[in-house]
């Protein structure tokens, strides 16, 4: 069992490695298999890891036990088992879509290698024994999310949007490493089964602090208000690193942080709660954003960010079972969404505006497919999101203003997303369609069948079984089924204003929307602005005053010194005399001295 | 007797002052050439007749000649005084170095009568306790004569 | 006796100050010899003072070496005198900068 879990981790990194050094060698589609091949490999493993319900801790290596008891340890468990298996069960299917998706591009091997190394970090992170281990894994998938953004690195755009995304990311990992340092300061410890023994001993102040801190971490990793600025520039990257990265595994790690450390969690409510606020309020603003947007890529990216605001407003206010489903759910129908994204922008030869778009009766199974994501969006029964999605709308009656901003949500997330459909897929046709490509369809319809039959994932209750160990109350009919209206007046709204028909989009409200809220104008010009500035200082000062100055004065007085002794070697035969002697007369009256 | 040492001595200080400012070398020359001739009648009034001759001989007579020859060969005239200020500061040390061991000096109890030897006594001594240093100083004196003429022929 | 022995050395800085302050050659040479001579006169005076007969015997060697190396030197000047056709020690300044 353990080697299994051994093996199925270090796999993806193996093939990376390979890929990476001795990739361009083989014939490039061999590549794209082999790399996938080996994500098939860890999903096997953990398939079978998640159907034995054998618990354990494996410990790599033994770093330090004093003065603090840090290890590299993995954990097998119900919850890092079950997302260890969505992150490679989804991994897998993204590869087997970016073999045909990618193959007429340049660095293809370049692409798998950055891809397998992602899904390693992704799954060090989940299956990490400790939070030093997770902060490996944590930052390890920030750098290969910058790595696959800036892919096409020639793009400036492109390296741009990927070094806003690191850098926001780091902003998160700075207040993330606080966080840590604080339990550690306080437990000796980071192992995630000692210190749910120990976390009772610690002061409750520094448990606020620490979740504060930890949370905003997870802010930035998961792109929630307000470091959610990256994500919609990150779509400048591949379709599958968008569906991937930054639709079912990356963005995710957040929250799978609040759930790991979900005894901590619960001890501080006040923080929860107001984390909980946060989630609800990026929900909303994020949803508002996706209106408004007209590139398709980016209403996807603005529908993960509020997507995220449910599972962290259901985290927030201890609904942790129906939040790590809404997780899983997630995976599926965002990363069929950008999928099925990629096919379109294909056949449309890479156009992306959404308004260029219409009639694409031609791409019948895309039409299928993009409905069933959208409808798994909108969490419309039968799919599995209906029970997660107003799952945690509905459970969340235990908190008002939460269930009214989280039910307002789903009105303009059905809203967004249908409009999304209807003005792709309906209406004249703006641009020429060519042929899907057939290969592709194979990936997205998997996924497909994956989120209608997701629901039988919770059978029994059995992912709220991994927190509580009673299920939840059920609730009354009454309150389970108002968000289900909402959603579906989204939808009949979308229906009557964009279906076959043209609608004038403008109005003040649409202006601010359309600025989102001048919220990234105000943060790019004036923050980045300031900041730019302050490097400059830097550069100056430190930079070119200090460093530099340092080395050239080094290098300044070593020539200074020299000319002072070649000034020493005149040839001049009576100016050594003369030193000769002058030394001598000085030692001797020393010397003399002493017998004064 | 004391007081004819005295004379002598103070005369010959005041010579090789004299060389110190003059400007023409022969005149220098000349100087030396007296200033050894005094040392040589200090050694004769010290009591040692022998080291008299040997001065005569040798640097009077054989070293001056030399050089008065050397002049005239390359045939040099004048030349430039000295630089004022090296000379304060060389002068000044060398009073004070001076004053620094003529205090030293000052105390030490010198004997009244001083000790003459015999002269066979000391070639005795030089022919059998530096018999090497003597040998040596005749290869010196031969290697000198034959390097000098050696580097300084016509080819 | 300690006022001569004073003196003496009085003689011999003065030769040492010749060599440092002089820039002709054959100056050098002069204050060479003066300082060799009364060096010669000092020793024996010691030898005198002290008793030991090896001062004298310094005296007569050193006679000789300042004998051979007047000769060696004058040879030098003329080889200078050859190469540059003047004798003051500050033209000869090729091993420097």
């Amino acid at each position: 069992m353990k080697i299994l879990l051994i093996f199925a981790l270090f796999s993806p990194l193996l093939t990376s490695i390979i890929s990476g050094f001795y990739g361009y060698r083989i014939k490039r589609i061999f590549v794209g298999w082999i790399c996938t091949f080996s994500i098939f490999f860890s999903f096997i493993f953990f398939l079978i890891l998640y159907l034995n319900p054998l618990e354990f801790e494996i410990l790599l290596y033994n770093w330090m036990n004093s003065p603090f008891n840090i290890n590299f340890s993995l954990i097998k468990d119900k919850l890092s088992s079950l997302m260890a298996l969505i992150v490679s069960g989804v991994s897998f299917i993204v590869h087997l879509y970016s073999i045909y998706y990618m193959k007429n591009d340049e660095g293809y091997v370049r692409f798998f290698s950055y891809l397998n190394l992602f899904v390693f970090f992704m799954l060090l992170l989940t299956l990490s024994g400790n939070l030093i281990i997770m902060f490996i894994g944590w930052e390890g998938v920030g750098l290969c999310s910058y790595l696959l953004i800036s892919y096409w690195y020639k793009k400036e755009s492109a390296s741009k949007a990927g070094v806003k995304a690191f850098v926001v990311n780091k902003i998160g990992d700075v207040f993330f490493i606080f966080g840590i340092i604080s339990i550690l300061f306080f437990l000796k410890n980071l192992n995630f089964y000692e210190i749910k023994n120990l976390i009772n001993y610690v002061p409750i102040e520094i448990l606020k602090f620490s979740g504060i801190c930890l949370f905003i971490g997870a802010i930035g990793k998961s792109a929630q208000f307000p470091l959610y600025i990256w994500l919609p520039d990150a779509m400048e990257g591949p379709t599958p690193v968008s569906a991937l990265i930054h639709a079912a595994t990356m963005v995710t790690a957040g929250v799978y942080m609040i759930l790991r450390l979900s005894f901590l969690y619960l001890l501080i409510p006040d923080i929860s709660f107001f984390i909980s606020l946060m989630g609800s309020f990026t929900a909303f603003y994020s949803a508002l954003c996706a209106l408004k947007e007209d590139d398709l890529k980016r209403i996807l990216a603005y529908s993960t960010i509020s997507q995220l605001g449910y599972m962290f407003a259901g985290a927030g206010i201890y609904i942790y079972g129906k939040s790590f489903f809404h997780l899983l759910n997630h995976a599926f129908f965002k990363a069929l969404l950008f999928l099925v994204a990629g096919i379109i922008i294909h056949s449309l030869k890479e156009e992306m505006n959404i308004k260029k778009m219409g009639n694409l009766k031609k791409l019948k199974y895309s039409n299928i497919l993009f409905l069933i994501g959208a409808l798994s969006l909108s969490g419309i029964p039968p799919f599995g999101s209906y029970f997660s999605k107003e799952g945690i709308v509905s459970e969340s009656i235990k908190e008002p203003l939460i269930y009214l901003i989280l039910t307002i949500t789903s009105f303009l997330t059905s809203l967004y997303i249908f409009r999304a459909y209807f003005i792709i897929f309906y209406g004249e046709e703006k641009t020429e369609i060519h042929e899907e490509n057939k290969k592709l369809l194979s990936a997205p319809i998997i996924l497909g069948i994956f989120s209608i039959l997701s629901s039988f994932l919770n059978y029994k209750g059995n992912i709220e079984k991994i927190f509580f160990k009673e299920n939840s109350h059920p609730n009354t009919i009454f309150i389970s089924f108002i968000p289900l209206i909402f959603s579906t007046i989204g939808i009949l709204t979308a229906w009557k204003f964009y279906y076959k028909k043209e609608i004038e989009e403008k109005g003040f409200i649409f202006e601010l929307v359309e600025n989102k809220f001048y919220f990234d104008k105000i943060l790019s010009t004036h923050f980045v602005k300031f900041l730019y500035k302050i490097s400059e200082i830097f550069e100056k000062f430190i930079e070119n005053g200090i460093i530099e100055g340092t080395i050239n004065g080094i290098g300044k007085l070593n020539i200074y010194l020299s000319k002072i002794l070649i000034s020493f070697q005149k040839g001049s035969a009576r100016f050594y005399l003369k030193v000769f002697f002058t030394f001598l007369f000085f030692l001797l009256i020393f010397y003399l001295l002493k017998f004064v | 007797m004391k007081e004819l040492l005295l004379i002598f001595m103070i005369i010959s200080l005041l010579i090789s002052y004299y060389i110190i400012f003059s400007r023409k070398i022969i005149y220098s020359v000349l100087s030396l050439f007296l200033i050894f001739i005094l040392i040589g009648i200090l050694y004769l009034l010290m009591g040692s007749p022998f080291l008299f001759i040997s001065q005569i001989l040798i640097y009077a007579g054989g070293i001056i000649v030399l050089m008065i020859f050397a002049i005239y060969t390359v045939g040099i005239k004048e030349t430039e005084g000295i630089n004022f200020k090296e000379g304060i500061i060389a002068f000044l040390l060398n009073f004070l170095i001076f004053f620094l061991i003529a205090n030293i000096l000052k105390n030490y109890p010198f004997p009244k009568k001083f000790i003459s030897f015999k002269m066979d006594f000391i070639f005795d001594t030089l022919l059998k306790d530096y018999l090497i240093a003597f040998e040596i100083v005749g290869i010196l004196i031969v290697v000198g004569i034959i390097g000098t003429f050696l580097s300084v022929r016509e080819r | 006796m300690k006022i001569i022995y004073i003196l003496s050395i009085l003689l011999f800085l003065n030769g040492i100050l010749i060599i440092i302050l002089k820039r002709s050659f054959i100056y050098i040479l002069m204050g060479i010899e003066l300082s060799l001579s009364s060096l010669s006169f000092l020793l024996f005076l010691t030898s005198r003072i002290l008793g030991n007969p090896d001062g004298e015997i310094y005296a007569i060697i050193i006679f000789g070496i300042s004998a051979s190396g007047v000769a060696i030197g004058l040879g030098i000047l003329i080889n200078l005198m050859k190469r540059k056709g003047t004798q003051e020690i500050e033209e000869f300044k090729d091993l420097g900068k």
